[in-house]
C-alpha cells in the first residue's frame, strides 16, 4: 500500500488556495484526508496535484449570528461536537458528528469533507439537510451558496465546480421553536459505518407542527428527505403527537417507504427499510421530547 | 520531489526532506526509525499507529508527513523520562494490559491524549474513547482497568490493592500463582519491543508477492521483462525460478507450490515474488508483470464441490474436491439412540472467521557468506518454520536459523510456515541481499488460513433424566484452496466433542473439502468450536425438550476425572462440575433463568480443548519442549532458554515462573530467551495450547536439575544435609530451622567457581501411547484436558435485532494458574473474540470469488465500546501431568463463548438462530417468522 508522489500545495490564505485551485487544472482538494488517502491508498483514486487546506485558517471558524450560523468546512467532527454554539444551538449535528468513525477519525476528518466526498452513509449530511443547511461555494470569480439538497445529487457526485472550495456550510436560524434528533444504526456500537440513519428537524409555533424534516441516511445514492414523512407531520399539533404513537409510526412507514435503499454487506434493503422506520420513530419522538422537557 | 519539513517529535527538532506521499507514520518509522509506533491496517481503521499532532491523537497512517510540517507530534517513545515510565505506562504494565503489544503503544497514547482532556473518566467513558484503538488480545477488560489506575496515578493517588485468594494448589509456592506482571510489557508498553517489521538491515530489500486475480486458471504464461526492466528492481521470481516440490503443514496434504505452477486456484493464490529497493516500487513492478491466464469454472460452495461434474481444484488427487474424510464409529450409536426417550436433530451453520491479528505477518532472510540463511519472523512455531524450510531448500537446519521477534498476536494465522518466509529466502538469495517482506491487511486475509466455516448436522439421544445416550454429527468443513492443517481440523471437529460430557455411543462423518477460496486453517480452538457451538446449543434444545434446567442437564453428563472417553481420550484432572456450580452461583441463574423479559436472556456454554497436542505435526521424536537454564557465574541471574514461542499470550513469563519456583529464585532474578532456532533448543511452538504444560514441564525440569546441582554446595556451605535443604526466596535453607540459610547466589558462584557452567536441562514428551488404535485416534490427544462454563447474559433490540452482551461469568479449569493474571488474560480476550465472531465476523466473498471485505472497516470486530462486564474465576484443581498442577487456557476458553451466547440469545428472544454470525436482521427475521407462527 502506497501514495504515488502528487505535486503538493500549501495555501496560506483562502485567496491563495483558490489562486491556486484555478490556476492548477488536475488540483484536488485535501482537508482532513480520512476518505481522500484511503482512496487513493487503495488505488480506487489517483491525484497528480493535491492542495491542501490545512493553511488556510480562513476556514476554521464557526460564526454565529443572528439570522444563521457558518461553520467553518475545515472544522473536523470533534471540534463541531465540542463547539458550545453547536451544542447549543444544532445539538444534533453535534450528536452526528460525534458518531463519525472514531476520536482519532473525528480529530482529523471535517464536516467539509464529509459533505464533499457525497458518500451515500456520510452521517452529517442528512442532519444537514434536515436542518436546510446551504452550502458556499467560493471561487476567485464567485461565490454562490447552494442548498445542500441540491448540492449532493448522486453518491460521490456534487454540484462543485472543479475551480470551487466549499468555505462553509450555513444552518438559517428559525424563529420557531426547534427540535431536532439524529439517530443512526451501526453493525457495532461505535466506529461502525451507518447501516442507516435517520434525521429529524421539525419546528413548531406554539402549537403546530409547522415543518417536519424527515431525511434518511445510507438508504440510497444520496440522503433521501422524505417528503411524505414531512408533510404528514406538518399541521399536526403537538398535544395529538405526544398523545399517540400512531402519527410517529406512521411517518416512519411514509420515510421508510420513500427510502431507496440497497443491499450490501452491512445489511439487505428490507432490513434498511424496517430500520429506517424504526430510527425515524425514535427520532421524532425523542425530538418531541426535548418539548416535553 | 522531496519536500523540506520541520517537525518537533517528543521535543526535538528534526528538518527533513520527504516524498509527497510519505506518511506521517512512515516518516516515523523508516525516517526517524521510532518504530514503537505500529503499522496495523494503513487505512485508519486499527489505531495502532495513533499519535498525538498538536495534543490531539491521530492515525499517523492515513496524515501525510507534508501536514505535519511546523507541528509537534508525541510518540511513544517520548513518555517515559529516562528509565522511569509515564504512569500510564506504568498502569499497563501492573495491570495486565498488554499481551502482544502491538496496539499497546497505540492504545498509551490515545489514553494520554484522553487522560489530558478528561482526567476522571468513569468506566464507560474510558469505553467509548478507545473505540478507535482495535486490540484482539485482550478482550479490552484489563486496558479499561489499566487506564482507571493511570488516571488516579495521574492524580497522585494510589490505587486500592485488591486482595486475590490463591488457589490450593499454589497456597504454598513463592512465584507460581502469583499475579505478577509479564516480563516482557515494560518492553511493549514503551515501544521498545522489537517486531520483525521494526528491524532494518543493511543493503535490505524490500519484498512483494503477485496475488492471482482470479479464482481458478491455468496459467499460459508469464511475462516478468518489463517489470524486471523497471529501475529499482533486483529479482523477479515465478513458478520456473522455485522447486517443483510442495510444501505445507500437515505432510499428508503438502499441496501448495512456493510459487503457482500451471495453475491458480483461488484470489490471493502467489503467483509472483518481486524484490525491489521498496515496497513502492515493487507493487509497481507487480502491475507490470504479465500472466496470461486461461480462467476455468470455479467452485465456492463445498456441497456443489463435492457433487459429481464440479470443476475439479487438483486433478489427480482429492476425489469430489474432498480433502479429508474422516468417518469414526464408538460404541453403537444406532442402539443409543434407540435407548433414547428423546431424540433431536439440527444443523447448525459456522462461519468464515480470520484471526486477525493486530501485526501483519512480517519476514526478513538474509544469507551470509558461508551459504547459511537467518530467517527474522513473526512467527508461532519457530520450529515447523525451520523443519519447513529445510525441506524446502534441501539443507540441514544446521544452516538455517530462525529466530522469532516479538509477535503481534497469531490464533493460528501464524502457527505455520507461511509465503513470506520462504520467499524473502528466495530472493535473499537471488540478490545477494537482505529482503524484507510484509503482508498488507488486504494481503493477510487472502493469504487466509482461518476458521474453516463448518456445516453440521448434529444428532443426540437423551434419557428423560436428561442422560446422553447417543450423539452423531455429520460435518462439512469448508476449506478452501488448499489444506494447510485442514486434515487436522477435520479431525478435531469430531474428536473433541467427547471431552466435556460422557456418552458411550458417538458416530462422526466429517468431510473437509476444497473450494476456490483462501484456504482455512488453524485459528484458536481449532476445528471445534463451530461443532461445540451446535453441540451446546442442541443440548440446551433437548434440555428445553424434556423440561430440564440448561445447568442440570450439564452437571448431569459432566466429564468426571480420570475417565477414559469414548473414542479414547484419557482424562485426568476434571473440575467441570465445580465450574458449572461456580458461574450458576455467581450469575444468579437460579434466578433468572426462565424470569428475565422478552429481550433479556441468559444462556450457558462449556468448553475445553487440549493442553498441547499428544503428537507432533510430523512424525519425530524429539521432546516436544525443551529448556536449558544457565547461570551467571556470580549466581546473580538464570537465563532460561526455550525454543517456544510467546506471541503475547505470556508464555515466557509462565515458563520463567515454572523455572524460578524450582530453582528457589524470585521472578526479577531470571531473563527468557526464547524460540531462536541457534540459541534455544527445540520447541514445537505456540500452538494447540501447549506450552504451560509442555514449556513449564521442560522449564520446570530444568530449573529442578539445576537446583539439584546446587544442594551438594549448599549443604557443605550450610553443614546441613542435602535432603534437609530448600531452595526458595533466593535462599538455601534448612528446612528443620529456615533460619539457617544462605543467599542462593553465593551457592551459585561457589559451584561456579570450582565445577564450571552451571547449566540445567529439562525437557518434555507427552506419554507414550496416547490414545486408540483407530485412523486418526492420534488427533485429540493430550497429556491434560481444560473445562471451562460461561454464562452470559444479553439484552436483544426487539425492534432492531441489535444485541448487546451485558455480562460474562465464566469459571476454568486450568489447573493450577501458573500467573491467574495472565489466565484472566486469556478468558477475557476469548470472550470478547469469541463474542466478535457470534455478532459480527464473516468473510464475504463476491461470485467471482474475490473477498468483499478484506479490511477492518468492513470485517468488524469487536471494540472496546462493544465488550460485557466479565467476571472471570478460577476453580480449584490439580493436574498431575502439568507443571506445578497446570493445564491450558489459552485456546479452550473460546469454546464456551459461541455456545453460551447463542443460548442467551434464543432465551432472550424465543427463538434460535442455527447460523453464525447472529446478526441483528437474522434475529429480527427470526422474530417475525415466529410472529407469524
Ligand atoms: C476509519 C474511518 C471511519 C469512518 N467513519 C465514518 C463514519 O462513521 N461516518 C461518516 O460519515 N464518515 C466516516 N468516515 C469517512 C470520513 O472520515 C468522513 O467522510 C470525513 O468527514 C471526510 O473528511 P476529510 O476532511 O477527511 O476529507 P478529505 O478526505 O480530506 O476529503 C474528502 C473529499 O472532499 C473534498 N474536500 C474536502 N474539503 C473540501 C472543501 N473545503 N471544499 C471542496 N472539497 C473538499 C476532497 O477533495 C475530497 O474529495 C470514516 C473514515 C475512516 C477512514
Ligand atoms: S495503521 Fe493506522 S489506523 Fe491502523
Ligand atoms: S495486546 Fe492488544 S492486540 Fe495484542
Amino acid at each position: 500500500m502506497y501514495i504515488p508522489d502528487f505535486n503538493y500545495h500549501k495555501p496560506k490564505s483562502l485567496l491563495e488556495a483558490l489562486s491556486i485551485l484555478k490556476e492548477c487544472e488536475k488540483g484536488i482538494l485535501i482537508a482532513g484526508g480520512t476518505d481522500l488517502l484511503v482512496e487513493i491508498k487503495k488505488g480506487v483514486r489517483k491525484v497528480t496535484d493535491l492542495i491542501t487546506l490545512s493553511g488556510v485558517s480562513e476556514l476554521l471558524e464557526i460564526d454565529n449570528n443572528d439570522d444563521f450560523i457558518k461553520i467553518g468546512s475545515s472544522l473536523t467532527h470533534n471540534d463541531v461536537m465540542n463547539s458550545n454554539i453547536i451544542k447549543s444551538e444544532l445539538p444534533a449535528l453535534a450528536e452526528a458528528c460525534s458518531k463519525v468513525g472514531s476520536h482519532q477519525i473525528r480529530n482529523s476528518a471535517t464536516i467539509g469533507g464529509n459533505i464533499c466526498t457525497g458518500a451515500s452513509c456520510a452521517d452529517t449530511a442528512p442532519i444537514l439537510l434536515a436542518y436546510e443547511a446551504s452550502v458556499q461555494l467560493t471561487s476567485m470569480d464567485s461565490e454562490r451558496l447552494v442548498p445542500l439538497k441540491d448540492f449532493i445529487i448522486n453518491h460521490h457526485v456534487t454540484t462543485i465546480r472543479s475551480d470551487e472550495i466549499m468555505t462553509g456550510i450555513i444552518i438559517n436560524k428559525s424563529k420557531h421553536r426547534t427540535v431536532a434528533c439524529f439517530e443512526k444504526f451501526g453493525l457495532r456500537e461505535a466506529a461502525s459505518i451507518s447501516v442507516a440513519s435517520s434525521s429529524s428537524v421539525i419546528r413548531f409555533d406554539s402549537e403546530n407542527c409547522i415543518s417536519a424534516n424527515i431525511v434518511v441516511g445510507a438508504c440510497g445514492p444520496i440522503p433521501i428527505i422524505s417528503e411524505n414523512a414531512g408533510s404528514f407531520l406538518s399541521g399536526k399539533s403537538l398535544k395529538e403527537l405526544i398523545a399517540s404513537d400512531d402519527f410517529l409510526v406512521r411517518a416512519g412507514e411514509l420515510a421508510s417507504n420513500d427510502s431507496k435503499p440497497i443491499s450490501d454487506i452491512r445489511g439487505t434493503a428490507d432490513y434498511r427499510r424496517h430500520l429506517v422506520k424504526i430510527l425515524t420513530v425514535a427520532a421524532i419522538r425523542k425530538s418531541l421530547n426535548q418539548i416535553a422537557n | 520531489m522531496k519536500q523540506l519539513i520541520n517537525i518537533n517529535v517528543n521535543g526535538t527538532n528534526f528538518e527533513l526532506a520527504v516524498n509527497p506521499g510519505m506518511t506521517l507514520l512512515d516518516l516515523l518509522r523508516e525516517e526517524l526509525r521510532l518504530t514503537g509506533t505500529k503499522k496495523g491496517c494503513e487505512l485508519g481503521d486499527c489505531g495502532a499507529c495513533t499519535v498525538i499532532m498538536e495534543g490531539k491523537a491521530v492515525n499517523s497512517c492515513i496524515v501525510l508527513a507534508l501536514e505535519s510540517d511546523g507541528k509537534h507530534v508525541e510518540t511513544i517513545e517520548g513518555l517515559a523520562v529516562g528509565e522511569k515510565m509515564h504512569p500510564i505506562q506504568q498502569a499497563f504494565v501492573e495491570k495486565g494490559g498488554i499481551q502482544c503489544g502491538y496496539c499497546t503503544p497505540g492504545m498509551v497514547m490515545r489514553t494520554k491524549a484522553f487522560l489530558d482532556e478528561c482526567p476522571d473518566p468513569d468506566s464507560e467513558q474510558i469505553k467509548e474513547a478507545l473505540t478507535g484503538n482495535l486490540c484482539r488480545c485482550t478482550g479490552y477488560t484489563k486496558i479499561i482497568e489499566a487506564v482507571e489506575t493511570a488516571s488516579l496515578y495521574l492524580k497522585g493517588k494510589t490505587p486500592e490493592i485488591i486482595e486475590f485468594q490463591p488457589q490450593k494448589s499454589a497456597m504454598d509456592l513463592t512465584v507460581v500463582g502469583k499475579r505478577l506482571p509479564k516480563l516482557d510489557s515494560p518492553d511493549k508498553a514503551t515501544g521498545r519491543a522489537i517486531y520483525t517489521d521494526d528491524i532494518v538491515l543493511p543493503n535490505m530489500l524490500y519484498g512483494k508477492l503477485l496475488l492471482s486475480p482470479i479464482a481458478h486458471a491455468k496459467i499460459i504464461s508469464i511475462d516478468t521483462s518489463e517489470a524486471e526492466a523497471l529501475p529499482g528492481v533486483k529479482a523477479v521470481l515465478t513458478g520456473k525460478d522455485v522447486p517443483d516440490a510442495t510444501w505445507g503443514t500437515s505432510p499428508p496434504r503438502y499441496d501448495e507450490y512456493v510459487l503457482a505452477k500451471e495453475k491458480v486456484r483461488y484470489v490471493g493464490d502467489v503467483v509472483a515474488a518481486v524484490a525491489a529497493i521498496d515496497e513502492e516500487t515493487c507493487y509497481k513492478a507487480l502491475k507490470l508483470i504479465k500472466v496470461d491466464y486461461e480462467e476455468l469454472p470455479a467452485v465456492f460452495d463445498p456441497f456443489e464441490a463435492m457433487k459429481p461434474g464440479a470443476p475439479r481444484l487438483f486433478d489427480h488427487k482429492y476425489e469430489n474436491n474432498i480433502n479429508t474424510h474422516v468417518d469414526h464409529h464408538f460404541g453403537n450409536i444406532d442402539e443409543g439412540f434407540a435407548d433414547a426417550d428423546y431424540v433431536r436433530e439440527a444443523k447448525f451453520t459456522g462461519n468464515r472467521i480470520f484471526q486477525n491479528p493486530m501485526e501483519p505477518h512480517c519476514a526478513i532472510a538474509e544469507w551470509d557468506r558461508h551459504d547459511r540463511v537467518v530467517l527474522y519472523t513473526s512467527t508461532q512455531v519457530v520450529h515447523y518454520v525451520h523443519h519447513q524450510l529445510s525441506r524446502i531448500f534441501n539443507k540441514p537446519l544446521g544452516d538455517i536459523r530462525v529466530i522469532m521477534t516479538n509477535c503481534g498476536g497469531g490464533f493460528g494465522a501464524k502457527a505455520a510456515t507461511n509465503y513470506l518466509e520462504i520467499l524473502s529466502i528466495f530472493l535473499a538469495k537471488k540478490t545477494g541481499r537482505p529482503v524484507k517482506m510484509r503482508y498488507s491487511r488486504k494481503e493477510m486475509y487472502l493469504y487466509g488460513r482461518g476458521r474453516h466455516k463448518q456445516h453440521i448436522t448434529l444428532k443426540m439421544g437423551v434419557k428423560k433424566d436428561g442422560t446422553i445416550t447417543a450423539v452423531h454429527q455429520k460435518a462439512v468443513l469448508e476449506g478452501g484452496a488448499y489444506s494447510s492443517f485442514g486434515i487436522v481440523s477435520a479431525y478435531y471437529a469430531g474428536s473433541m466433542l467427547t471431552t466435556l460430557y460422557k456418552f458411550p455411543n458417538y458416530r462422526y462423518e466429517g468431510f473437509r473439502v476444497n473450494t476456490n477460496l483462501p484456504p482455512c486453517g488453524a485459528m484458536r480452538g481449532h476445528g471445534t468450536p463451530h461443532p461445540r457451538f451446535a453441540f451446546e446449543s442442541l443440548l440446551s434444545m433437548l434440555a428445553d425438550d424434556i423440561g430440564m434446567d440448561h445447568i442440570s442437564i450439564r452437571l448431569k453428563n459432566a466429564m468426571t476425572p480420570e475417565t477414559r472417553t469414548c473414542n479414547d481420550l484419557d482424562i485426568h484432572s476434571c473440575e467441570l462440575k465445580a465450574c458449572l456450580e461456580l458461574v450458576r452461583k455467581k450469575s444468579g441463574w437460579d434466578g433468572k433463568k426462565g424470569k428475565l423479559p422478552l429481550g433479556r436472556g441468559i444462556g450457558i456454554g462449556c468448553g475445553g480443548f487440549v493442553s498441547g497436542a499428544g503428537y507432533p505435526i510430523y512424525r519425530s521424536d524429539f521432546p516436544h519442549s525443551n529448556a536449558i537454564i544457565k547461570i551467571q557465574e556470580d549466581g546473580s541471574k538464570a537465563t532460561l532458554f526455550v525454543g517456544d514461542a510467546d506471541i503475547g499470550q505470556g508464555s515466557d513469563t509462565v515458563l520463567a515462573q515454572a523455572a524460578a519456583e524450582a530453582l528457589g529464585i524470585t521472578l526479577d532474578h531470571i531473563s527468557v530467551i526464547s524460540a531462536d532456532s541457534e540459541l534455544t533448543p527445540i520447541g514445537f511452538g505456540a500452538y494447540s495450547s501447549r506450552v504451560t504444560l509442555m514449556g513449564g514441564n521442560a522449564s520446570k525440569m530444568a530449573g529442578d536439575s539445576v537446583r539439584d546441582k546446587l544442594l551438594p554446595t549448599a549443604s557443605a556451605l550450610l553443614n546441613v544435609p542435602a535432603d534437609k535443604i530448600k531452595a526458595s526466596n533466593n535462599k538455601f535453607f534448612s528446612i528443620d530451622n529456615p533460619e539457617i540459610s544462605i543467599p542462593w547466589a553465593d551457592v551459585a558462584k561457589t559451584y561456579f567457581s570450582k565445577q564450571g557452567p552451571l547449566t540445567g536441562n529439562g525437557h518434555y514428551s507427552p506419554p507414550k501411547g496416547l490414545g486408540g488404535n483407530y485412523k486418526g485416534a492420534a488427533v485429540g490427544t493430550s497429556p491434560a484436558f481444560s473445562f471451562s462454563a460461561s454464562v452470559c447474559e444479553v439484552q436483544v433490540n426487539l425492534e432492531t435485532g441489535k444485541v448487546k452482551i451485558l455480562n460474562f461469568w465464566d469459571a476454568h479449569d486450568c489447573g493450577t494458574a501458573i500467573n491467574p493474571m495472565a489466565v484472566e488474560g486469556q478468558v477475557e480476550g476469548a470472550i470478547v473474540m469469541g463474542m466478535s465472531e457470534v455478532l459480527f465476523e464473516d468473510e464475504i466473498f463476491d461470485s467471482n470469488g474475490k473477498m468483499v471485505n478484506p479490511d477492518l472497516h468492513n470485517y468488524l470486530m469487536a471494540t472496546s465500546a462493544d465488550i460485557p462486564v466479565i467476571d472471570s474465576s478460577i476453580v480449584d484443581s490439580y493436574e498431575p501431568e502439568g507443571p506445578f498442577g497446570a493445564k491450558e487456557v489459552g485456546e479452550g476458553a473460546t469454546l464456551p463463548v459461541l455456545g453460551a451466547i447463542a443460548n442467551a440469545i434464543a432465551d432472550a428472544i424465543g427463538v434460535r438462530i442455527y447460523d453464525l454470525p447472529i446478526t441483528p436482521e437474522k434475529i429480527l427475521n427470526a422474530i417475525r417468522s415466529k410472529g407469524q407462527e
